[in-house]
Formats: structure tokens, sequence, C-alpha cells
């Protein structure tokens, strides 16, 4: 996916997916045309989607490889049940995906909102060149940083374990969640803040009860984001995990993938389908964020 | 206490600092240390390693696998930003001149891969990709009369160029369309009232006033496709041979196929010049001032 780069200094572009202003009557020729290449282009988007879904949830013919698309014969659940309880186990390997990804996304959170409440509220001398830091990293792809990062994180003895990729992941996920959230804090006036502080809260306190929950949508969007990335991040732990045990499911998905012949694709997608359950519901329910938040950095130019 | 005190303040950034210093930074400066050595990853150069000055970086320059993964990078990178641009753009600009029932939708259902995750991508489209004439790709090329294609093996570099194009080109369809719709209507009415063509229209006016949008997308774009890595090894591994072996790969193959780290750190430290030359002038056109 492309970087995701929060915008600079300038307010934030409106973006919408629906058209507006004023439009020519167009023929209805053009229109037809508009419609076919919107139809054509949705249908390339979606046919790659119907092979998981035919495969996990049907049963094939006894003729046919399962790598191929086929004329379900039953309707089953029995993909699922392998993938869970059976050969797939599916069970650790989420469980593992959501303890680090939940555990990233949570320490970021944490680090993000005191080091973005610094960044909004303070005035120091290396404010702008350590912003422009900040941004810097959350450029560079991670491929080029990889192989030094194993030997980092052989060095603190985190190889094959949870709590390395977990830290690595937090650490990506950091720069963009900083930019996030100090924009969002710095929306909340600081007036607010003074007159607390004047009946004698102390800055603990409104930070607590003013700041954070006024910048709550922030924090809710910067969260999707970055778990959004860090649940599909495959090199962290394609590098640090060597444990069956304690793979995460890309690498699970991964392993499988190449590991077999004659390969189940059936359970393959099963578990394919439950990983994607969070990017689905992502879609669904946050498409908006996730748009803005990778379009900001292309948009600010504007 | 509205200034914040060095102290607090310090308080407050320190863990941030620490993370980044620790997992970026850190690294960042050891693989410019390390791509000096010969260090591996197992095997008696892995405690016993010794400086061996800029040797890696004259094996580099003279090794046909590092200039072949340095073009690949390059084709993959500039096929997939011209696809995307041509039918991003066109897209857009058929779009932004109305608005139609239901696009608010496609456009939605366009930009669904952004959420799938990499290994997922190369999955769903390891079946596209099928073999014979029963593979998805393949049955659909058969109703045009195209006789069944080995994707992966014949045209590897057209496959992930595809399924890069799957997954973004909807990206930049909307963004460009954002872009578009950006641009002050009085300006487009202006132009009008003065009686500009539509080419004009298109060279004079909108492609100018949205030049930065498709800049900074350029810009974002080339530095994802060469640190690629997930997709393409998932769905290929770099092969057949080395066809797809991309900038990503290649160093992923020396450190943790080869086990020769320093080496691979050096390789390293070459995309890392490159996309730091790429995100410098990405900053540049963002106007973040120092």
């Amino acid at each position: 996916m492309t970087t995701q780069t929060p915008s600079v200094g300038q307010p934030r572009p409106q973006i919408r997916l629906q058209t507006r202003g004023a439009y020519q009557r167009a023929h209805w020729l053009d229109v037809g045309l508009v419609y076919l290449f919107l139809i054509l282009f949705s249908i390339f988007i979606l046919i790659p989607f119907i092979w998981p879904f035919l495969t996990a949830f049907t049963n094939k013919p006894e003729s046919v490889s399962t790598l191929y698309l086929y004329w379900p014969e039953s309707f089953t659940w029995e993909h699922f049940n392998n993938a869970l309880f059976g050969r797939g186990d599916a069970l650790t390997l989420l469980r593992n995906s959501i303890l680090t990804v939940g555990g990233a996304v949570l320490l970021a959170l944490v680090i993000c909102s005191m080091g973005g409440y610094a960044l909004s509220r303070g005035r120091f001398r290396f404010k702008r060149a350590l912003m422009f830091a900040i941004l810097l990293v959350q450029i560079i792809p991670g491929t080029a940083t990889v192989l030094p990062l194993y030997l980092i994180m052989r060095e603190l003895k985190l190889i094959n374990s949870l709590v390395g990729v977990g830290l690595g992941m937090a650490a990506g996920a950091i720069p963009f969640m900083m930019w996030v959230m100090k924009g969002f804090i710095d929306s909340v006036p600081i007036e607010l803040e003074e007159a607390a502080w004047l009946d004698g809260a102390s800055r603990r306190q409104t930070l607590a009860q003013i700041v954070f929950p006024l910048a709550l949508p922030g924090v809710g969007a910067a969260a999707i984001l970055s778990f959004n990335g860090a649940w599909g991040a495959f090199f962290l732990p394609l590098i640090l995990l060597s444990d069956a045990k304690k793979f995460l499911m890309p690498l699970g998905l991964f392993r499988a993938l190449i590991a077999y012949t004659n390969l189940d694709y059936g359970m393959l997608n099963a578990m394919g389908l439950l990983y994607m359950l969070p990017s689905f519901l992502i879609f669904i329910f946050a498409r908006q964020y996730l748009i803005r938040g990778t379009m900001a950095g292309a948009m600010a130019g504007q | 206490m509205t200034r914040l005190s060095n102290r607090s303040l310090f308080l407050f950034l320190s863990p941030a600092l620490l993370m980044l210093t620790l997992f970026t930074l850190l690294p960042a400066i050891w693989a410019v240390y390390v791509s000096f050595t010969d260090l591996a990853l197992a095997g008696p150069k892995a405690l016993n390693y010794s400086f061996i000055g800029l040797r890696n970086y004259v094996k580099l320059f003279n090794d046909p696998n590092f200039h072949h993964a340095i073009l690949l990078s390059v084709e993959y990178t500039v096929l997939t930003n011209i696809g995307q641009f041509i039918i991003g753009l066109t897209a857009a600009l058929i779009l932004s001149r109305r608005r139609l029932r239901g696009q608010g939708f496609l456009l939605a259902v366009i930009v669904l891969p952004m959420v799938i995750p990499g290994i997922m991508q190369a999955l769903i489209w390891s079946s596209m990709f099928g073999s014979g004439e029963l593979g998805t790709l393949n049955r659909i090329a058969g109703w045009f009369g195209v006789e069944p294609v080995l994707w992966l093996r014949t045209a590897p570099m057209f496959s992930i160029v595809l399924v890069n194009f799957w997954n973004n080109a909807g990206f930049a369809m909307i963004l460009f369309l954002a872009g578009l719709e950006n641009i002050p209507k009085e300006i487009i009415e202006s132009a009008t009232i003065d009686g500009a063509n539509g080419r004009q229209m298109l060279t004079r006016i909108k492609l100018p006033l949205i030049r930065y949008v498709v800049m900074l997308w350029l810009l974002l774009n080339t530095i994802g496709c060469l640190g690629m890595f997930d997709l393409v090894f998932a769905l290929t591994r770099g092969g057949p041979g080395n066809a797809t072996e991309l900038l990503g790969i290649y160093i992923y193959n020396q450190g943790f196929q080869y086990f020769e780290l320093g080496y691979g750190s050096a390789a390293a430290m070459i995309m890392l010049f490159i996309s730091l030359g790429f995100a410098f002038i990405y900053m540049r056109l963002m106007r973040v001032e120092l």
C-alpha cells in the first residue's frame, strides 16, 4: 500500500467520494460509457474475491482442483472447522496476531499521545527539525533497514519473540501516529486547558479530562490506521519468528502456501477470510479515515 | 503554566524518541557500519568478522545480479506508475465532470483492495494466475480466443505489475478526482467565459492545478515500489529464476538465504540512499520548512 503520510502545516483538504458542483447535462451515451467503465473496473476488482469465498464455504466436485473456480456441490463449514481446530491452527495464529498487533497499537497510542501533546504544546528549538526527521522516517521503506533491525533485535534477545515483533510494529507506527495526534491536539484550544488550570487542575488532569476526550476521534482514526498497517505486516514477522507456535497470521498463511504440495485451498482460504475479517470491517466502517489518511500525504500541495 | 517545562517536555517525548532511536535510527547507523564488514548471519564470520572497507560496495557494483535487481525495481516502478497514472487520470477527468447515481458506491468498490494485506493479495491472485485453461485469468482470456498463458512463468513482471494495479489504481483515481474537485469552480468558469476549449482547459488549467497532487502521488508510489517486498515475495519468491527478484527481495536473499549480512547491508544502504533522495524531493514539494 502507499505510504501513509500526514499533511504538513496546512488545513486538511476536503476529500469526498461523491462529486459535487455545477455539471453540464451530459449526453446519455456519454453517461453510459462512464457507467460501463466504472462497472467493468468494479468487476475487475471483485473477480479475485470470488475464489476465496467459494473455496472456503463450499465443497468442490471430486474431479477439480481447488486452485480453480468450480460449481459448488454444497455449502460447508468444514473448511473453517479445519482452519480453526484442525491442521490450520488458526486459533493460535489469530491469538498471536491479536495480542501482538493489539499490544503494538496500544503502546504506540500511549507513546504518541504523550509525544503528540509535547509537539503540539511545547515550544523548543529543534521542533521543526524533529518533526521533519519523524516524517522522513515514515517515508523510508522498512525494507531498507530490515537487516540491521534484525541485528538490533538479536542483541536485545528479541528474536523469535512476539514482544520483539510488537515493539518493531509499534516503532513502525509511531511516526505517522505522532503527526496525526499532534494535528488533533492542535485543534483542541489551549484556552480550555488554561481555564482548568486557573481552577486548580494539574497538567495531568487537563490532559486526561479535557485534551484526550476532545481529541478522541483523532485517537480512534490513528488507532485504526496503525492497526491496519500492523495487521498486514509480513516482513518483520518473517525475519524475526522461526517457531511455528509464535507465528502470526500472515506468516502462518505464507508457510502453508509454500509448504504443502497438493494444498488444501479450502482450509487456506478459510484462514485467509478470518485474517481479512478486520480488513473488511475497516473497509466498511472506517474507509473514509483510511482514504483521508493515505491521501493527506499527497494532497498537501494544493 | 502555558509553557511546558523542559523537564515535562522531555518526559513526554522520551518514550517516542527512545523507540525511534532504538528501532529506526540505530539500525540505520548500524547498517552503515555493517556494510563495511564481512559479518555473516551464521558460520565463522558471524563472530569473527572484520572490517573490509569498501569491498562490499565494489563487489556490488560488479554483481550482475544486483544490477538485475536494480533494473527490475526500476522497470516495476515505471510500469506501475505509468499504468496507474493513465487509468487514474483518465477516470478522474471523466468522473469529475458529472455526478452519477451510484458513483460513490462504485468508487468504494474500486478502492477495496487498499485494505487487503499483501500476503492475501498474493494468495487470491495465485488462483487468478492459475495455469492451464481453468485458471481464472486464462478463462477470461479464453472468451476472447487467447490461448492459456503460464502467467507467473512467461510474464512474471506483467503479473506483479497487474496485481499492484489492482491494489492501487483505484486510489490514484480517487486521489486525482479529489484534486480536480478542489479546483475552485470560479477558475473553471472564468476560463470557460474566456473561451477555453476542452484541450486548453485540460493542459492549461486542470493539469497545472493538480500537478502537486500528481507529483506527491508519484513520489510516494515510487518509494513504495522501491521498497516492495511482501506481495511479490509471497507470489513468486523472486522467481522464476530471478525474474522478479526486486531490490527488496535481493536484500532479503543476501541476508537470510546466503547469510551475508555485510553484503546485504551494503545493498540496503544503496536502497536507503535512493529512497532518501526521493523522500527529500517529496518533502520539498510538501513545503516542509526546517
